[in-house]
């Protein structure tokens, strides 16, 4: 949209200046030396020179054919003129020249209906009832229009937010725990040895500096199950070997979700109780197209008296229904230290054509969970939520979870 | 997991009976051994077994002997013939702060052949690796017995003496030449680290059998597949382990064929036991109660005495029921067995999980997100609403990145002590190093480029238990040619008011920022945040040649969780 300046007002009122300096000179001789005294007339001397209305020879101005037939025409200047007074704009060459000239500029307003067609509609336009005798203006829905962006949930952690809204659905509370977690419950709590191959430098990642924490809040816990490692808990007959409370403190990169379940059992948990996370953790792994450095788990536990396997398969089946969106699911026997019986819930892809693992699960061994004070069976799972999303949306590389490629993320479909 | 290599044609004459072919169909039968199909071509069978903790299903005896259970071939225990011998072994006493134990075994008559003797090999590696820890907690010797003039030493030696000629060498060397030019010896050598005198195994003659745990003599300690009787030695430091994995190695040789004798080891100290002398190997089963009650509580449903009994054969325990307990035997080689729920668990494999109706349970609680996590949703919310593309990016990163890139100076990060790329050394302190380098990747993409984070960031603070601090925090990149602090200014005080925070806005500076375009954010007198223009310096150091506008502010003080 554009309105006329002050200049350009100034002229539709009083006419163009190139036009009345040629009406002057058909009145009378003009010299260059007359044109001094006269305000703007340099404008109107070199747009009617321009125009080829007039000659200059010896200081005199002569008026030629061109300038007398201007004089009785309207120009497409003059025309332009009103025309973007009246609608807001004009013909593209016209408008250049006003804007060159600075007799029109944008506008803000919006005026944008000639007296023949609406083409933006205006409120005025609206209020004016105008649209009730005049033509729409024709666009063309086939024109291109410019690609815009609009603010979007990262794909996969929209994912996330879908499995967390599912579980609390189903009635389990988010857990929430550090990134940077003392060994003491990233193993010993979960009753991992102390020279369990997994608690070593290539399944987890130590803290430099400080390379220790304090397990000193826990005094009595780290009592209990230092016991239970070493001579055993709840009737077992424990791991004996060596427990150093040394080790306790130990920081490491979480590198589990389970960390998350030993610190909630020992927050006085309600029971029956169930319990939730979706836990970053870390292993020394180079990240390729099946492995990342640091991914999810998706992990559970549930506190229950009447809590047996036989629920936690039924728990698994409900999972594979409502967060990987199938019924094929199958249990196989497995080996996981924190749990007794455990088993590996696999279900089938559809594009694979095959059985793929993915929810490792089980019963919390008592020897877990008597040392930190619980006293009913506990159902626990902790699974690739990543490597679910991967065969829901059929991703190959899963280093496309967390790609940077903004064309990726804004390609992504919501539905 | 242990994966092993099988011959498919050896696992059916140890089963005893013919298996599927199919991998689908022979995994339904390996899963009574935990163990699964890793791949089948020809006669080359390769199974993982899914339990680090049953060691004595690493080789193919192992697992032939559960699925004869399974399969209904055998039943109960399996019963070995394990004859008194005149064998014996002395322990020097200097051994009991060095590697105190010692268990041996003598098997007669064992078939072997190559196949055989490759996965003998594997089993004794796959043993001393894992469940052994690397040959500190036990390490396995085997030895040709007719070349042995018993009895034996398990004695110490200086370093310096006894030289011998290592497995796969022609000369003689002594301990601390082997610990320093023998492969095995600098790959296990640490175990000895700081120990005056060496363990070292010797027969009557003077004749050495082997340097626990580094390395086998060349003569004696060679097995091949025309050795006739077999010495087994397991030394370590945990008695219980050292005993078990004998037996498991006993065990599989007798299933060749062989015919098991005991030796005795005199100790000059008490083993765990209490005794001063042991025969080994020990395959007396210890007996565990359970309730019945409590099986059926632990499964989730109904199981009589005699299912359980029969389940328990199949498992190849000997059980009887008792009133309302169940008397389980559980055989000495099953060294995972520390608790009742080890047992009930073989009582569902044996049952089948496929044979257990899952149960949906009824959960009586009400699920609820972290106030922190329904706050941060809040939060994306407003920044989608700006306009914003979510980003979520690896708490790990580099110091490169955090600093360097950023011009700013060097502060404390979590960095770890073994990373395995240099791309990811420490966790992130801040959130706008890591969404600059998303603009970074995407310079040739359609701009406006308007991105944000909500994600945690950590710094070392020795106050709290884990010596860190964690901190949720948000960050907001706008990028395109008009980009300018107006723009951000808008941005922030957007944000700010539909967070309903009390904030004040002061100029600050900053060595990422444009020295007069960058404002700190105060939430109730603390600082929470920055905000402005990129220096150029920074642009240029990621490779950026737009604009860019910031905001970074820490959630935290918001107070809202």
């Amino acid at each position: 949209m554009y309105k006329l300046t002050a200049e350009g007002e100034k002229y539709l009122k009083e006419g163009l200046p190139e036009k009345n300096l040629i009406r002057k000179l058909a009145q009378m001789p003009l010299t260059m030396q007359d044109l001094k005294t006269m305000a703007g007339s340099q404008i109107a001397v070199s747009w009617a020179k321009k125009n080829g209305w007039l000659n200059i020879s010896g200081g005199t101005l002569q008026l030629t054919e061109l300038g007398k037939k201007a004089m009785g025409m309207e120009t497409s200047i003059e025309d332009g003129l009103r025309e973007v007074g009246r609608v807001g704009s004009a013909s593209q060459p016209v408008l250049e020249v006003l804007l060159g000239r600075s007799l029109a500029e944008e506008s803000r307003e919006h005026r944008a209906f000639s007296e023949k067609e609406i083409a933006q509609l205006t409120p005025e336009i609206i209020t004016s009832r105008a649209w009730e005798r005049l033509p729409f203006r024709p666009y063309d829905v086939n024109a291109p229009a410019p690609v815009i962006h609009p603010g979007k949930k990262q794909a996969y952690r929209a994912f996330l937010d879908d499995v967390k809204r599912e579980l609390t659905s189903m009635g389990f509370v988010e857990m929430d725990g550090p990134l940077v977690e003392l060994s003491f419950f990233n193993a010993d709590a979960l009753y991992m040895p102390q020279d369990h191959p997994a608690r070593g430098i290539h399944d987890v990642y130590f803290v430099k500096e400080p390379q220790y924490g304090t397990v000193k809040r826990y005094e009595d816990l780290v009592k209990n199950v230092k016991k239970a490692h070493l001579e055993g808990a709840a009737g077992s007959k424990g791991w004996g070997g060596q427990f150093s409370e040394k080790e306790s403190a130990r920081l490491v990169l979480r590198s589990h979700g389970t960390a998350l379940s030993a610190r909630t059992l020992i927050a006085k948990p309600k029971i029956p109780g169930a319990y939730f996370a979706i836990a970053r953790v870390f292993r020394p792994e180079k990240s390729d197209v099946t492995h990342l450095t640091e991914f999810n788990q998706l992990e559970g536990i549930v506190l229950d008296e009447n809590a047996s396997f036989r629920k936690l398969l039924g728990l698994l089946k409900e999972f594979a229904t409502k967060i990987a969106g199938t019924d094929k699911i199958r249990f196989m026997p497995a080996y996981f230290p924190f749990t007794e019986p455990s088993v590996q819930a696999m279900v089938w892809h559809e594009g694979l054509k095959k059985w793929v693992e993915l929810m490792p699960a089980g019963m919390f061994r008592p020897e877990l969970t008597a040392p930190l004070g619980i006293k009913v069976p506990v159902m626990a799972w902790g699974f690739g939520v990543d490597r679910l999303f991967m065969i829901k949306e059929n991703i190959t590389d899963i280093r496309d979870l967390f790609t940077q490629d903004l064309k990726l993320l804004r390609d992504s479909k919501v539905i | 997991m242990p994966t092993i290599e099988l011959s498919f044609a050896d696992l059916e004459k140890l089963v005893g009976r013919k298996l599927p072919r199919d991998a689908d169909k022979l995994n339904e039968i390996l899963q009574f051994a935990k163990s699964e199909v890793e791949r089948l071509e020809g006669d080359d069978l390769a199974v993982t077994v899914e339990d680090g903790n049953r060691m004595d299903l690493w080789c193919a005896e192992g697992i032939a002997r559960e699925l004869r259970g399974a399969l209904g071939l055998e039943s109960g225990s399996a019963e070995y013939d394990m004859a008194n011998s005149d064998y014996a072994v002395t322990v020097d006493k200097e051994l009991e702060k060095i590697r105190p134990f010692i268990a041996c075994a003598v098997v007669k008559g064992a078939k072997l052949n190559d196949q055989i003797l490759k996965q003998l090999m594997q089993q004794q590696e796959k043993i001393d690796g894992t469940y052994g820890r690397n040959r500190k907690r036990s390490s396995i010797g085997l030895y040709d017995v007719d070349k042995i003039k018993w009895p034996l030493n398990y004695t110490v030696t200086k370093p310096g003496e006894n030289a011998f000629v290592p497995l796969g060498f022609d000369k003689k060397m002594t301990p601390s030449e082997i610990l320093e030019n023998h492969p095995k010896g600098k790959e296990y050598g640490r175990l000895l680290d700081g120990c005056r005198s060496y363990p070292i195994f010797k027969d009557s003659k003077g004749q050495v059998l082997s340097l626990p745990p580094i390395i086998n003599s060349n003569d004696i300690g060679k097995v091949t597949a025309s050795t006739k009787n077999i010495l087994i030695e397991v030394t370590g430091t945990d008695w219980r382990t050292v005993k078990t994995v004998l037996l498991v190695i006993a065990m599989g040789l007798a299933d060749r064929g062989g015919s098991i004798q005991k030796v005795s080891v005199e100790y000059p100290y008490k083993v765990p036991e209490g005794s001063m002398k042991a025969m080994t190997p020990d395959a007396e089963p210890w007996t565990m109660l359970i309730k019945q009650d409590d099986i059926s509580k632990l499964l989730g449903f109904e199981i009589g005495a005699t299912e359980i009994e029969q389940l328990l054969k199949k498992a190849r325990y000997d059980a009887a029921a008792e009133l309302d307990n169940v008397k389980v035997f559980v055989p000495a080689h099953r060294a995972d067995v520390m608790h009742a729920v080890d047992v009930i668990e073989d009582i569902a494999i044996m049952k089948g999980f496929g044979n257990m109706e899952p149960e949906a349970p009824s959960l009586p609680t009400t699920g609820s997100l972290t106030r922190l996590d329904a706050v941060t949703n809040r939060i994306r919310e407003v920044c989608l609403g700006l306009g914003c593309q979510e980003i979520l990016n690896f708490t790990f990163t580099n110091k490169k990145s955090l600093f360097e890139r950023m011009g700013t100076d060097e502060t404390k990060v979590i960095e770890v002590e073994n990373p395995v790329s240099s791309e990811y050394t420490c966790l992130r302190s801040k959130l706008l190093p890591g969404l600059l380098q998303v603009l970074s990747m995407n310079k040739h993409r359609d701009f406006p480029q308007n991105i944000f984070e909500v994600g945690d960031c950590v710094v070392p603070d020795t106050n709290e238990e884990n010596g860190t601090r964690q901190t949720r925090r948000l960050a907001i990149l706008m990028s395109h040619d008009k980009a300018n602090l107006t723009l951000i200014k808008s941005a922030v005080e957007a944000l700010l008011r539909n967070f309903g925070a009390q904030y004040e806005i002061k100029k600050t500076t900053h060595p990422s920022f444009i020295e007069t375009r960058c404002g700190e954010i105060k939430i109730g007198g603390h600082l929470a945040g920055i905000f402005g223009e990129i220096h150029p310096k920074v642009l240029r150091n990621w490779d950026l040649d737009l604009p860019v506008t910031a905001i970074e502010i820490e959630l935290d003080a918001l107070k809202k969780f």
